[in-house]
């Protein structure tokens, strides 16, 4: 896959929805943070910081009311358009009345890819996120866990420049989650794709990210931006590593605040 | 707990079904023959049968079960591409549905019945009222769970479809109207009731052919028989369409049930 070299740099973006009835929400206030090319950012943060609506932001479905978002390409070092993109959502999203097969090669036929050669490719992207033999099974047929599998399969066959994960195992379990964030470590190494994470999990943020992204309480600011020099490949192994935990603090302190300032606001004390 | 189950005739629903229509039949039959009823009044199920062949055989039954057929389903097709297109730009468009909302409340509690009149003296009785009527009948369900399918759809969904790059038009092939199949198909059972009813009513009243139209003209001459004879085969026609609505369901549901 040819690797993209294209970042997305975010100054001082911030988006405010108008007032419909009572005050205009802020659904995000200043990020700056830059997204390299190859790399996996995480972004973390208490619940309604405005993580989600930033990764819309990346994606184009939501504009910024404030601040820039620019795209660079750093090998040509000049503005560059939009890259190509798929997300996988926490809510996997997957048309139940299309086979597994029909929902990875979903995208493929947006784009008039022949039916045997989408197909293929389909069969390739569900082979690597082991789920060969599932073809023709619907997603109710599916565990949580191999729904997102499905998930992750439809984005990446789309060979995008920037996967956008938004809470991608938000709704599983944590054993599943254990499992599939090792084969999500594995699939985003392998493909060299650039990677934004959002997560609640600092343990997931951890393991795969390159760079994690710490964000504040409504309305979203970045408070810290932090390298994660862990050694890769990164498994379950890593969490016994002296770096992991002393990591996990620093980033768990700074949340704590944060999730206390937002339950404070939230009760209005 | 033996091994093999045991065929248990009450417990299996077709036995049920069928074996009441058999018992009420003999019953009647019976019942008709003990009490020496009038056959003006009462014709028993056996004479009903004979007349029921005879009409088949001789009287041009067949012609005018076609007919009526016809005069349904040319109606209900255009009703379900009119009605669905209908649907799905009511709910993509809210100036549409503004303009929709007032007909359709205006329109859609109307007893179709009474349009009956003013169709004819716009289109006379022959195959343009027959489908007007018929279309009307079935319209109005279609393209009310047309639109309460695709609101229903997973806004989640058309964001999926988005990001993998699906234009305005593909959202709607791919994405709003499959996951309105379910309540589209409600809609048809409604609307194709309805444009049966609608059909045998016109034919009733203004028909040369077709079932209404013998129905009427056979209670005019106090041919019992033959009255029995029609209704019967409307009661086909509705369990022929019923099966055949479930079949399709089922094959359009399969993911639903899988």
């Amino acid at each position: 896959m040819a690797e993209s070299s294209v970042a997305v740099e975010f100054q001082d973006v911030g988006l405010t929805f108008p007032a419909v009835a009572g005050e205009p929400v802020v659904a995000l206030s200043a990020a700056t943070c830059t997204f390299e090319p190859g790399k996996v950012t995480a972004i973390i943060g208490p619940s309604g910081c405005g993580k989600s609506t930033l990764l819309q932001i990346v994606r184009g479905f939501l504009d910024a009311t404030r601040g820039t978002v620019m795209f660079i390409d750093r090998a040509a070092d000049a503005p560059a358009s939009r890259p190509a993109m798929s997300t996988v959502w926490q809510a996997f999203n997957l048309f139940p009345w299309l086979t597994v097969l029909e929902n990875v090669a979903f995208g493929l036929e947006l784009r008039g890819v022949a039916k045997p050669e989408r197909e293929a490719l389909a069969r390739k992207a569900i082979q690597a996120v082991d789920l060969s033999g599932f073809e023709s099974k619907y997603p109710r047929q599916l565990s949580g866990g191999m729904r997102q599998r499905v998930g992750l399969a439809r984005a990446l066959v789309m060979k995008p420049d920037i996967l956008l994960l938004d809470e991608p195992f938000g709704a599983l379990d944590a054993q599943t989650r254990l499992v599939l964030q090792e084969q999500l470590a594995r699939l985003v190494e392998q493909s060299g794709t650039t990677a934004i994470l959002v997560t609640h999990s600092i343990e997931e943020a951890i393991l795969l990210a390159d760079k994690i992204v710490v964000m504040s309480a409504r309305p979203g600011r970045v408070v810290a931006d932090i390298a994660v020099d862990l050694p890769r490949p990164r498994s379950f192994a890593t969490t016994q590593d002296p770096g992991y935990s002393k990591m996990f603090d620093r980033i768990y302190t700074l949340l704590r605040d944060e999730v206390m300032r937002a339950i404070v606001v939230e009760t209005g004390n | 707990m033996s091994a093999q189950p045991q065929w248990k005739p009450l417990d299996d629903p077709h036995v049920l079904g069928w074996g009441s229509v058999v018992l009420v039949l003999v019953l009647w039959e019976v019942a008709a023959r003990l009490t020496g009823v009038n056959s003006l009044y009462l014709p028993r199920p056996s004479q009903i049968v004979v007349a029921l062949v005879t009409m088949f055989a001789t009287g041009g039954l067949f012609v005018d079960l076609l007919t009526t057929l016809y005069r349904i389903f040319a109606g209900f097709a255009i009703a379900l591409v009119v009605g669905v297109l209908l649907g799905v730009w009511i709910s993509t468009s809210w100036r549409v549905r503004a303009v929709a909302d007032m007909w359709v409340a205006a329109l859609y509690p109307l007893p179709k019945v009474t349009l009956i009149p003013l169709l004819i003296i716009w289109l006379g009785t022959g195959g343009p009222f027959m489908l007007t009527i018929s279309m009307l009948g079935a319209i109005f369900p279609i393209l009310i769970n047309t639109v309460l399918g695709v609101r229903q759809c997973d806004p989640g969904l058309v964001l999926a479809a988005r990001d993998l790059g699906a234009n305005p038009q593909q959202i709607v092939r791919k994405v709003l109207i499959p996951s309105a199949i379910p309540s589209i198909f409600a809609g048809v059972r409604l609307g194709l009731g309805v444009s049966i009813i609608l059909v045998v009513a016109a034919e009733m009243v203004v028909g040369k052919v077709g079932l209404g139209a013998r129905l009427y003209l056979a209670g005019q001459i106090l041919e019992t028989e033959q009255v029995f004879a029609v209704l019967i085969v409307l009661a086909a026609l509705g369990i022929a369409v019923t099966k055949i609505q479930d079949f399709i369901d089922l094959k359009l549901g399969r993911w639903r049930l899988a």
